[in-house]
């Protein structure tokens, strides 16, 4: 082909003339010629140009106003340009219009400030931070009452594990808390799981908060959260401000820098991304798999790479979590041998026997000779760390019998138990047997209050401290009573719940009592059954009453988490 | 600065040189608007992954060439180009590292060289571009040939090219 027949071809390529094996024609020609191909592209180029410079509909503010338009679309909009799309294109060509339309219904104030910006070319002060604010939080359903007839559970969700976890305000969780709709988790630092009820597992990590919405939808209104979904689970709804996220099944990734922007990256399985408050239509999801990441904010999303390092995970949990074990375990040892050396105790069960055939249990108190426990049913089991030893109380039978002598004008009591039901009126942490002048019971009652009975001087509850959502937690109670002072303080977990001054303070005695149990003098009929339904791992007694400062340290060295 | 601000501006800096890129990856001509603002409109939303508003020109050219790819697959009668084997073969121009078309002042040259085109080579421009008309009909008008027309303007985008260089050069002196 010669020159002059090239550029015919070509002059019809840009006037829309060209036939279809005239282009090809072309084409075949220009990639044999390096000179026609720059002539083409030049041909191409100094046309369009011109075009540009000859048409005034297409001056560069009319196209400017165009793009702004197509900000301003709104998702239906969107939606109408993707239905008009081949419906046999690559599912990356449909993604990018879905995208689109996502963005869009987020798109229209930013839009107009685009399209203001393009027009007066000034500063636009209001910010686009307006995706943030979008989440309307509504106010929580009235928390249920535990009635009076059947026990009813407000909670959605549960603690499942904490590591080194700084709350950023009072509202502290712990690990086997129940959480209501409504209750907010902000950290500060650390690591937190929450379970929900039907199974997806959201785990925060640093500083973050997360909002429980429902048995299987929450908030995070920012930080860093990865989730688990099991297939019960399916269906799961994390919201954020920038985006709304309904799991699939799935392993994803989620990070809230409020304000700024929401990066959700998928692990495994499949989410959807639904533009915040828009009813999360099916029609206008994005859908994101494994391997694919999506940052959303100011309205506008991007792809992102997917790093499953950024994000912790079960494994990692698990080994930092025996290794918190390990530490906790060792701290308490240290605190434990520590505590062996207070002349002011009297008995100290650490449940640690080198048999757990023998009946025996050492009392551990330096100066101790007498009061050892005798361990009667009861099984052995796990305690508040891995390797910890625990003695598990279930049946009626099941109790640790000890003697101890002599009249006390103050005493501590103090043990870290695992409640596992309140399933009697009075449930027994240490009873002497019968009830006379002077003998001390410490028991819950089956509303979970702490009680402490010295015949003769008192009978006190604290308010309830253990409810059925607090069942098998390891938890820390004490209680002391000073004959000189006549005080009686009662502590949880390391803090003091309740305090009393009695009239007529007596010498405390115990003689033959209980752990875990009740019996009644021989030769008395039998009494009602208070046996403990639960573990205990460690049992202190002390012939002082010990202060706020020392229980909590003691709780402090001893608190599994 | 602000974002909306920076990206008018972007938008308003880089459209035509855009344009004429997007031209020139085989789009149809009534197409080059449309498929450039879609470019715009996804620059809009991966605006972070822009590190340097000095590379906004490549990277513009980047998104524009991923949007061509996938009109490769559509089914024709949705397509924005002419044809499957001149776009594949554009797309496989390498892009030279500096081109002059690309500066700023290559459409107001474009602007000024237009200007000094002899009298019947502006009017002929202006019949073929402004009204859109097509050889033959302007064959018509002047009584010659299609085929004569094809070539006078294929000559005239020659000689703008030449006048172009020209204006660069002496602007660069």
């Amino acid at each position: 082909m010669n020159r002059m027949a090239f550029d015919i071809l070509l002059a019809k390529l840009l006037e829309g003339s060209i036939q279809e094996d005239e282009l090809e024609l072309l084409v075949r020609e220009a990639a044999q010629d390096e000179q026609l191909q720059m002539a083409l592209l030049e041909q191409i180029r100094i046309d369009e140009g011109v075009r540009l410079l000859q048409q005034e509909s297409r001056g560069g503010p009319t196209f400017a106003e165009g793009v702004a338009a197509r900000l301003t679309a709104d998702a239906d909009r969107f939606e109408f340009l993707h239905r008009v799309l081949d419906r046999t294109d690559q599912r990356t060509q449909r993604t990018l219009f879905r995208r689109v339309a996502v963005v869009a219904g987020l798109l229209t104030c930013t839009a107009a400030l685009l399209l203001a910006a393009i027009w007066l070319n000034g500063p636009r002060q209001s910010s686009t931070r307006l995706a943030a604010q979008r989440i309307v939080v509504p106010t929580a359903p009235p928390r249920l009452e535990r009635g009076a007839v059947a026990p009813l559970d407000a909670g959605v969700a549960t603690i499942k594990q904490l590591l080194q976890v700084e709350w950023s305000d009072a509202a502290e969780a712990r690990v086997g808390d129940a959480l209501t709709t409504g209750r907010r988790l902000r950290q500060r630092a650390g690591t937190t799981q929450v379970q929900f009820y039907r199974g997806a597992v959201v785990t925060l990590e640093g500083p973050a908060e997360l909002e429980i919405r429902g048995i299987n939808e929450a908030v995070l209104h920012s930080g860093k959260a990865w989730a688990n979904v099991p297939e019960p689970a399916q269906g799961f709804l994390l919201l954020t401000p920038d985006v709304e996220v309904v799991d699939l099944g799935t392993e994803f990734g989620v990070e809230v820098v409020p304000g700024h922007r929401t990066e959700v990256s998928v692990f495994s399985g499949e989410v959807e991304l639904h533009a915040p408050q828009t009813g999360r239509l099916e029609q206008s999801a994005i859908s994101l798999t494994t391997g694919q990441g999506l940052a959303i904010g100011h309205g506008l999303s991007q792809a992102i790479a997917v790093d499953r390092d950024r994000f912790g995970s079960d494994e990692q949990l698990r080994q930092r979590q025996q290794r918190k074990s390990l530490e906790g375990f060792e701290r308490w040892r240290q605190w434990s041998a520590a505590a062996r050396q207070d002349p002011r105790m009297l008995i100290y069960y650490r449940f640690e026997p080198e048999d757990e055939n023998a009946t025996q249990l050492a009392n551990e108190a330096l100066d101790a000779e007498e009061a050892a426990g005798y361990v009667i049913g009861g099984q052995w089991t796990e305690g508040r760390w891995r390797g910890k030893r625990a003695l598990d109380f279930k049946r009626p039978s099941d109790r640790i019998r000890f003697h101890l002598d002599g009249e006390y004008n103050a005493i501590t009591l103090a043990a870290w138990v695992r409640i596992d039901g309140l399933d009697r009126p009075l449930c027994s942490l240490m009873l002497t047997d019968g009830y006379e002048y002077g003998e001390v019971h410490w028991q819950f009652n089956d509303k979970g209050e702490l009680g402490l009975a010295i015949e003769s001087t008192c009978n006190r509850y604290s308010e309830s401290l253990v409810d059925l959502t607090d069942l098998g937690k390891w938890i820390h109670v004490a209680s002391s009573y000073d004959r000189t002072t006549g005080e009686v303080h009662q502590y949880f977990n390391g803090r003091r719940v309740d305090s009393l001054q009695v009239e007529h303070p007596v010498a405390a005695r115990f003689g033959a009592a209980e752990i875990g149990n009740w019996s009644q003098p021989v030769s008395q009929p039998p009494l009602q059954i208070r046996n403990f339904n639960g573990r205990m791992d460690e049992f202190l007694l002390y012939r002082t009453a010990l202060d706020e400062s020392e229980i909590r340290e003691m709780y402090e060295a001893g608190k599994p988490h | 600065m602000h974002r909306q601000d920076e990206f008018a501006q972007i938008v308003l800096a880089h459209q035509a040189q855009l344009r004429m890129f997007v031209r020139m990856l085989g789009v149809a001509p009534h197409s080059v608007d449309d498929l450039a603002q879609d470019v715009f409109v996804i620059a809009y939303q991966r605006w972070d992954t822009l590190d340097n508003a000095e590379n906004a020109a490549k990277w513009l050219r980047g998104i524009a060439r991923n949007l061509v790819r996938n009109e490769l697959r559509k089914q024709s009668r949705r397509r924005r180009i002419l044809n499957t084997a001149l776009t594949e073969s554009l797309l496989q121009v390498e892009e030279p590292q500096a081109d002059a078309w690309q500066e700023d002042g290559w459409l107001d040259a474009l602007r000024a060289c237009l200007a000094k085109l002899p009298p019947q080579s502006r009017e002929l421009v202006a019949a073929r571009y402004e009204r859109d008309a097509a050889s033959g009909e302007l064959a018509e008008e002047l009584g010659t040939t299609a085929d004569a027309v094809r070539q006078t303007l294929l000559r005239i985008r020659r000689q703008l090219k030449t006048c172009i260089e020209g204006q660069l050069g002496e602007t660069r002196e």
